[in-house]
């Protein structure tokens, strides 16, 4: 029993992190379509994963695997679903007006999200597995800002998010080899919204900028694994380039009372954003039955990002990145109300550069998990807390996951 | 237990089916191109072809599924050239589109120089200046008869875009430079003023603040300098050498302020470029741009006493107004910028008057007030107010090459001027949009 009440006490260790996913430096890190958090996002990573340091290329826990990874999917059970969902905080230096020119803040803004992270099935037919996965990986929120008085107020707001659906096959080849596919259907929205209102003894003057912007592409990934012995699994994962590109919608508004002035220039463009290519390899080993590891290196190739913003190309001076990241795991025995159960415990780190190339930034991140697996059912807790490094600003970076696995046919 | 089972399959398939999918977009007609002996062949030049242009023994131009399908009837052979025109589209584009609509960005101008001087080599060149902390460029425009010489002919500089939200300041010197090469050819009075000067523009001076004013805040004014305490920009119509931070009611020794004056004169690349293109020419005039309030100032700005040449900057000012107030019946007022608007120092005018009394003028283009739109305008008042500055443009051009500089060398030497001090962030503070100063 005192085992068990570890885990919780760990998990209220974890909620008492307030933190951050990347934050900014010069407008780069957190250019307006940065992902909170990271630039460095695959896949949709489970608890089990993110406590691991986030090591996902070798070890699958749940059909998100296939995201990255589709060959790891014949190791499933034969039939399973799972759900994921979490928290992620972020502090900001700079971002959009906010420490740019216009408004000012001493300290970091820090935003929070609560969401889904995704949910899906994985099933297994013989030496073949299939996947089908929703996941949201990406999301662009910033901290609204409403500044002044009675007399002249600012507003800034931003949200967006990027979804994926994916469906995934593998086989089992000879050999402890397995190869795997995944088809991804990206589609996300961003919309930013500034409203500045100055009103005088006689005339009220609003100037709204809005910008709203839909995106969505294919793209693929794939892997290979290999179970070498019954202990070692090593895995090669890729992911190739996309365009995230759609349809953006701009309307900068002046209006001017009593005179009636209303002055619109709108504009309407194909934007697109050129999603870098991820090469990336891992390993996972069993050193017994309660302990194991793993191990995960993820090249981004970030020196070939492009924007296409409005007609426009949109400076970004990036350069490849590689992130890395690790960590151990013991599954202690226990029993639940009569029920034989194991209780996981997961400690790891990862490293995470950021692309920008005039400022070299990097999250170094410590993450935990815990949770309670049972014959079928299986619940998993983690969370990162990763410090930066390079900007000088101290930023955070946070996630708290809560994924829930469920296998319905062993 | 069972319940919590059903609750993942539930949420697992809620989360596979529950987030959603969006649509695309298409366009029609074929940018193609055919042998240029084939073009005259088939007698395409007289059936009204939509021609881009003609390149390397072949002819561009835009068809639709039909007329290419005509073509292949007469056995022309076409190539279909439209994802080349697109992808060179993507690296360089003109006004006409974008989040800043009509208006230029620094790339759409960059695109339309560049054209303008491919079109009429000989007439016009381009020339970096400068290039910003951002590491852009800031290009100005030569127009003169043979402009790839230095021919020291009398210089006239018509610059735009000191302050950033001002777009329209932007405009009025880039059309100016196009309508002098359009009509060289056409007028008797661009032809005689083209070949007797060197007409310089310089439409963007802070292209690194347009671009911010574009992308992020509209209402951006100063450049993009990051300065110690923590707070952007320079006003570089504050940061000329003259006069330069002679008190703290024309400028500003604060880096927060919108009128901040830099850590010296010339502190910033912006202006450095616009003094070193100055400073090697026979300027005889200038005009630099702003919005908004409809006036034209003149010397001095730093102080309210008059000007040596007080009377001659007046006369030249009164009969811009004159001309400007023909064409579409707007009212410029005009006077010392000190007396007429507010004390400034260190700004452009001061300095170009101070190198040899060149006549210099800061134009406070429309709209008249903040009812009107402030510093915005609309895109279709572009043609408007381009046209009614144009024949007060022509005529300062004209004064400059009838008139050499009366008063040489400069007029007073420049001033140093000790670092200002810092400010403390407030924690979270907003300027507002009706800042008054232009």
């Amino acid at each position: 029993m005192k085992r068990t009440l570890f885990p919780f006490a760990l998990l209220a260790g974890c909620l008492f992190f307030r933190g951050a996913a990347a934050a900014q430096l010069v407008l780069g890190q957190y250019e307006d379509e940065a992902p909170l958090g990271t630039w460095n996002i695959f896949g949709s990573p489970p608890a089990p994963s993110i406590g691991l340091g986030g090591a996902q290329f070798a070890r699958a826990w749940d059909g998100s695997v296939s995201l990255v990874n589709p060959a790891l999917l014949p190791s499933l059970p034969r039939l399973s679903a799972f759900v994921s969902g979490s928290y992620a905080a972020a502090s900001l230096s700079k971002y959009s007006l906010i420490n740019t020119g216009v408004v000012e803040s001493i300290g970091n803004p820090t935003v929070g999200v609560f969401g889904v992270d995704g949910g899906g099935f994985a099933a297994r037919l013989g030496p073949w597995a299939l996947a089908v996965v929703a996941a949201a990986p990406e999301n662009y929120d910033r901290p609204a800002i409403a500044v002044g008085d009675g007399g002249y107020q600012l507003t800034f707001d931003q949200t967006g998010y990027l979804r994926v659906f994916h469906a995934g096959i593998a086989r089992r080849l000879p050999a402890g080899w397995s190869l795997g596919l995944g088809l991804n259907y990206a589609a996300g929205r961003l919309d930013r919204t500034t409203v500045e209102r100055s009103a005088g003894v006689v005339n009220v003057v609003t100037i709204t900028d809005d910008k709203a912007e839909k995106f969505h592409s294919f793209y693929l990934n794939a892997g290979l694994a290999w179970e070498a012995t019954g202990r070692l699994t090593a895995a090669l994962v890729v992911r190739s380039p996309f365009v995230k590109k759609g349809t953006g919608q701009s309307l900068i508004r002046y209006e001017a009372s009593p005179e009636g002035t209303d002055i619109r220039i709108a504009a309407q463009a194909v934007n697109s954003y050129h999603q870098p290519w991820v090469l990336g390899a891992g390993l996972s080993y069993r050193l017994s039955t309660a302990w194991s590891l793993a191990a995960d290196a993820a090249y981004y190739g970030w020196s070939r990002y492009r924007v296409d913003s409005f007609d426009e190309p949109l400076a970004r001076s990036f350069r490849d990145v590689l992130k890395a990241g690790a960590g151990v795991e013991y599954l202690a025995p226990a029993r639940m109300y009569g029920r034989s159960a194991r209780i996981p415990f997961r400690f790891g780190f990862f490293v995470d550069p950021q692309p920008m190339s005039t400022v070299h930034s990097s999250y170094l991140a410590l993450t935990f998990g815990t949770g309670l697996e049972l014959k079928a059912l299986a619940f998993d807790i983690s969370a990162y807390f990763g410090r930066e490094k390079g900007s000088g600003n101290s930023l955070r970076a946070g996630k708290i996951v809560l994924s829930v696995r469920y296998i319905i046919q062993e | 237990m069972r319940a919590t089972k059903l609750t993942v399959l539930v949420l697992a398939a809620a989360a596979v089916i529950g987030l959603a999918c969006p649509g695309w977009a298409s366009d029609d007609g074929q940018v193609v191109s055919i042998a240029a002996k084939d073009f005259v062949a088939a007698g395409l030049g007289r059936k009204g072809f939509d021609l881009l242009m003609e390149k390397n023994g072949r002819v561009f131009f835009v068809a639709s599924p039909g007329e290419i399908a005509a073509l292949a009837a007469l056995r022309v052979s076409t190539v279909i050239e439209t994802a080349r025109f697109l992808q060179q589209a993507g690296q360089g584009l003109s006004a006409g589109g974008g989040i800043n609509g009509a208006f230029h960005s620094t790339l759409e101008l960059e695109t339309d120089l560049r054209t303008l001087e491919r079109d009429h080599p000989g007439l016009a060149s381009l020339h970096e200046i400068g290039e910003t902390l951002e590491k852009r460029k800031i290009y100005a425009l030569k127009i003169s008869d043979n402009a790839s010489l230095d021919e020291h002919e009398p210089a006239v500089l018509f610059a735009g875009c000191h302050h950033a939200r001002e777009w329209i300041s932007v405009e009025v010197p880039y059309l100016f430079g196009k309508y002098l090469l359009e009509n060289y050819d056409l007028s008797q009075e661009v032809r005689a003023l083209v070949d007797a000067s060197e007409i310089w523009i310089v439409p963007i001076a802070n292209p690194d603040g347009l671009e911010y004013s574009i992308h992020v805040y509209r209402y951006w004014r100063k450049n993009r300098r990051a300065n110690a305490d923590g707070t952007y920009g320079v006003d570089i119509n504050r940061n000329y050498g003259y006069a330069w931070g002679s008190d703290n009611v024309g400028s500003s020794g604060q880096p927060g302020s919108d009128v901040y004056r830099g850590t010296g004169p010339f502190s910033e690349p912006e202006t450095a470029a616009i003094r070193n293109l100055f400073l090697v020419h026979d300027f005889r005039a200038m005009i630099s741009f702003h919005s908004f309030a409809q006036d034209i100032l003149f010397p001095w700005g730093y102080t309210t006493d008059a000007a040596p040449t007080d009377a001659e900057l007046g006369a030249i000012a009164g009969t811009m107004a004159g001309l400007i107030a023909g064409v579409h019946g707007s009212v410029y007022s005009y006077g010392e910028g000190s007396r007429l608007l507010y004390l400034t120092n260190g700004d452009t005018v001061d300095w170009t008057y101070s190198i040899a009394g060149a006549p210099s003028y800061t134009i406070e283009l429309p709209p008249v007030d903040i009812d009107h739109g402030g510093f915005f305008n609309d895109e279709a008042a572009i043609g408007a107010i381009f046209e009614e500055n144009l024949p007060a443009m022509l005529y300062l051009t004209r004064y400059a090459v009838d008139h050499p500089l009366s008063l040489r060398p400069r007029i007073l030497p420049l001033r140093e001027r000790a670092e200002p001090a810092l400010v403390r962030k407030p924690k979270l503070a907003a300027r507002p949009a009706s800042a008054p100063h232009r």
